[in-house]
């Protein structure tokens, strides 16, 4: 990325599995909707007749006033009352999509960036300048969406990307641990380095042979071999 | 207690084999090379001449699963993750179907998710047929 106009350096061998998936729309949509929902809580929460202050007593006899029988001013039938089928409570919608979800979810996410020509690979994500305007240009010039998503493998980045890319909103850049779903749908473009590539395909690759039964997240490292 | 007061530590040669062919493994192994197996598996051996072709699954397994719905009553062999002419697949794989079971069955192909389902239970047919061509 050291000048505007792109050059072409080479040719990548991208392995199928991972970047020739079928684009599995309702894995896509399953991820995406888990990233939403694993961490949304619902804080509504209502009274029901016997948390609403007051009605401990009887309001009127029984029989002989013409009324209605009640037992209690707070019934859900009477205003003011406690609600009997509400929402009660903090509710959290945790839940975990499958291993194989997950995972079939990132695959067919990449295949799907790479077939509509918006996965870039770059040799590496050095600047010439920190200036935010140089790298607008950069983008444009090579006809990159609006929002752009430059992926390294590490999270150290190069100073000028970083303070370039600190000015403009839709300029962000991840690590390689950090790509979801959701992120790679949001951002137009996916530029991502040639070490960045590699490291994807070989992690994507080995979690595509874990049975599900085997995708333990936390265990002790050192114990699996 | 102070890192001067630590006993020394010396390495030891130990054959630990023994002890790691019993930890649990983190990933499917790819199975011994053997001309045949007791269990009657056989591994992919790929057919190009076909403009089909059926992934196997993390197990080195043939994706046909037989689904039993409605109490018993409904029974449905699939074969998941077909790459390639699917419509291909699911016409000569019923013709096979039917000309072994001399009756009609009712299928239904699913491009999206890339499945082909045989109302019945003919799950060992299919996996011998698919045996046959090296899927």
């Amino acid at each position: 990325m050291d000048s505007a106009d792109e050059r072409k350096i080479g040719l990548l061998e991208l392995h199928p599995e991972v970047f020739a998936a079928f684009p599995k729309l309702h894995l896509i949509h399953d991820n995406v909707r888990w990233q939403r929902m694993y961490r949304q809580v619902d804080y509504a929460a209502t009274k029901t007749r016997a948390e609403v202050r007051g009605g401990g007593r009887k309001p009127h006899p029984q029989k002989g006033g013409g009324r209605a029988r009640a037992g209690s001013i707070r019934s859900p039938l009477w205003k003011g009352g406690g609600v009997s089928h509400g929402p009660r409570g903090p509710k959290t919608h945790f839940y975990m999509l499958s291993h194989s979800a997950r995972v079939g979810g990132l695959c067919a996410t990449l295949s799907v960036k790479l077939a509509q020509n918006d996965l870039h690979v770059v040799r590496d994500l050095d600047l010439p300048s920190a200036d935010p305007g140089r790298l607008q240009e950069l983008v444009e010039r090579r006809y990159w969406g609006p929002s752009v998503l430059f992926v390294d493998d590490t999270d150290e980045m190069p100073e000028n990307l970083v303070r370039a890319a600190d000015q403009v909103p839709h300029y962000n850049l991840l690590p390689v641990y950090g790509l979801n779903v959701f992120t790679m749908l949001k951002h137009d473009t996916l530029v991502l380095t040639v070490a960045a590539v590699e490291r994807v395909q070989e992690r994507l690759l080995r979690a595509l042979s874990i049975h599900n039964s085997m995708a333990v997240k936390h265990t002790d490292a050192s114990l699996l071999r | 207690m102070l890192v001067e007061e630590l006993p020394a530590v010396e390495p030891v040669d130990v054959d630990w084999s023994h002890v790691e062919r019993l930890l649990p493994r983190r990933t499917v192994p790819t199975p011994t090379d053997k001309v045949a197996y007791p269990s009657g598996w056989t591994p992919q051996r790929g057919n190009p001449s076909l403009p089909y072709s059926v992934r196997r699954s993390v197990n080195h397994m043939l994706p046909v699963y037989l689904r039993i719905m409605e109490d018993g009553v409904k029974r449905l062999t699939v074969v998941r993750n077909v790459r390639g002419d699917i419509w291909k697949l699911h016409d000569e794989l019923k013709r096979h179907l039917e000309e072994a079971n001399s009756r009609y069955i009712a299928s239904r192909v699913n491009e999206v998710s890339l499945y082909v389902q045989f109302k019945g239970e003919y799950v060992q047919q299919v996996k011998d047929w698919l045996r046959e061509r090296g899927l």
